[in-house]
């Protein structure tokens, strides 16, 4: 009778093992499938937060770039680009904020900005011809840190900056 | 020597007994085989065979020693045939056999018992929690604050719920200062104690309180005020009431420098600018000249003219 009993109760604990063991797949998958649609939601609308820049033509005497605002945009954005000293300014799409024509610094204060791309650009005397001639900066304040941020702009590479002239 | 048969029995005769009963007997008694072979002078191996029925023929003499050592009747003890076993079973009450234990159903019990026990305690401590309403005040003051031109201060006024919310903030000016403007529409201002009052009522958290102050300067002495201190208080009329410091920046020094210009350079910077405008609807609600920030910002620096009584940008 104690045999018996002992050989009921391996069957019992394997049937239950085999349960326990498909139950558990289970809701690994199912915790798996929710990990990976919250992560992907988190990423979206991350990046519906974040703030980017690029240029889209940095060569030449027309340079051309882009800032990505995010919701909520902030209250102010300073857009500052580097270019050639001695340049002159010939033309913004933006009102111009300050220019330090001895260092080629070129300033914009930006207010009363909508989310999206913010799209800029500006007619120089003279033109960027090597990659190490311009880069810019986008500095914004980050309400939910309380903090000053920047966004480093460069060409990427002279290849892909040809290909915008 | 006889038994219940009324059939005379010699001590060395045969006779069989119910192990079983006999064990029965012997355990709801609380004896142990030791006694009871003690008891007959027989070895526990015996009684254990008697009791297992490997011995299912016991001596007569041991058998009247086996009913008096268990202090039951010798017939309690014998085997008798099937119809005379009917009736001593239904003399005698056997415990109904229980039923094993189903692991699976006991987990399950345990597991619902837990559940009710816990959802009941979440809805006992959700109908007795009372939320506390609690109303904070934080000042934002600027690090330094030129004599006689005006500056803003900013009070940020939050609750913990999002009920709205009536409060009274009394504001505790230093000495020689006062105040020129203030949103929203200040309620009274006691120039003795040189305190303002506001009274909102029905606000949604967060709200802004902000006014702009000023040293009145009397003479080029007030400069050397040196670091001044602002002090608050809210109270809110809520159940129950309560009053609270206003925290934040409570402390400025009077000097030549803009107010704006954190780090006293002489310039505003892009940091400097930025953390104006980022309370810029509350400033420009003011009427602080955010233009004229705006120029210092753009221009080389500035400097404090006397004379003018203001600032001078650097070209």
């Amino acid at each position: 009778m104690i045999i018996r009993w002992l050989s009921n109760k391996e069957d019992y604990m394997n049937t239950m093992t085999g349960k326990l063991k498909s139950r558990f797949e289970a809701a690994t998958g199912i915790a798996l499938i929710i990990l990976l649609t919250v992560s992907l939601t988190a990423s979206v609308l991350a990046a519906d937060r974040s703030f980017s820049a690029r240029y889209v033509k940095p060569r030449g005497d027309h340079i051309k770039w882009e800032v990505r605002i995010p919701s909520p945009p902030p209250a102010a954005v300073i857009v500052t680009q580097y270019i050639l000293p001695g340049s002159e300014i010939l033309y913004s799409s933006h009102p111009l904020s300050s220019y330090n024509k001895k260092k080629g610094v070129a300033k914009w204060l930006l207010t009363s900005i909508s989310p999206g791309l913010l799209k800029m650009d500006i007619k120089i005397s003279k033109p960027i011809r090597k990659k190490g001639e311009i880069h810019g900066e986008v500095l914004f304040k980050d309400a939910s840190q309380n903090t000053t941020s920047s966004i480093f702009m460069a060409p990427k590479t002279v290849k892909k900056a040809l290909e915008g002239c | 020597m006889i038994d219940n048969n009324q059939q005379p029995r010699s001590p060395s005769s045969l006779v069989s007994i119910d192990g079983g009963k006999v064990k029965f007997i012997r355990e709801s008694k609380g004896l142990t085989q030791l006694y009871i072979s003690t008891f007959l002078g027989v070895t526990t191996d015996t009684v254990s065979r008697w009791e297992n029925r490997k011995y299912p023929k016991v001596k007569w003499e041991n058998v009247e020693k086996l009913a008096e050592a268990l202090e039951v009747d010798v017939a309690e003890i014998m085997d008798y045939p099937e119809e005379e076993q009917e009736k001593f079973d239904a003399q005698i009450e056997y415990p109904a056999p229980s039923k094993p234990a189903n692991p699976r159903k006991r987990l399950i019990a345990i597991v619902a018992a837990v559940f009710i026990v816990l959802l009941a305690g979440a809805v006992i401590v959700n109908l007795s929690h009372k939320e506390v309403v609690s109303i904070t005040a934080t000042r934002f003051l600027p690090k330094h604050i030129p004599a006689g031109k005006a500056f803003p201060v900013v009070i940020r006024v939050e609750s913990n719920t999002e009920q709205p919310f009536s409060f009274i903030l009394e504001e505790k000016l230093p000495e020689n200062f006062q105040v020129q403007t203030g949103i929203p529409e200040i309620a009274s201002i006691d120039t003795k104690n040189n305190m303002v009052k506001w009274i909102s009522n029905s606000q949604q958290s967060p709200f802004y309180l902000a006014y702009l102050a000023y040293l009145v300067q009397a003479a080029p002495e007030s400069k050397a005020a040196g670091e001044v201190s602002f002090i608050g208080q809210i109270k809110a009329d809520n159940a129950p009431r309560f009053e609270r410091n206003v925290s934040g920046d409570s402390v400025t020094e009077v000097s030549d420098f803009h107010w704006a210009d954190a780090n006293t350079d002489g310039v505003i910077d892009d940091e400097e600018i930025l953390m104006v405008y980022s309370s810029v609807e509350v400033l420009t609600s003011l009427g602080v000249d955010m233009d004229r920030i705006r120029e210092i910002w753009s221009s080389r620096g500035y400097t404090w003219n006397p004379e003018k009584n203001d600032y001078q940008v650097v070209e």
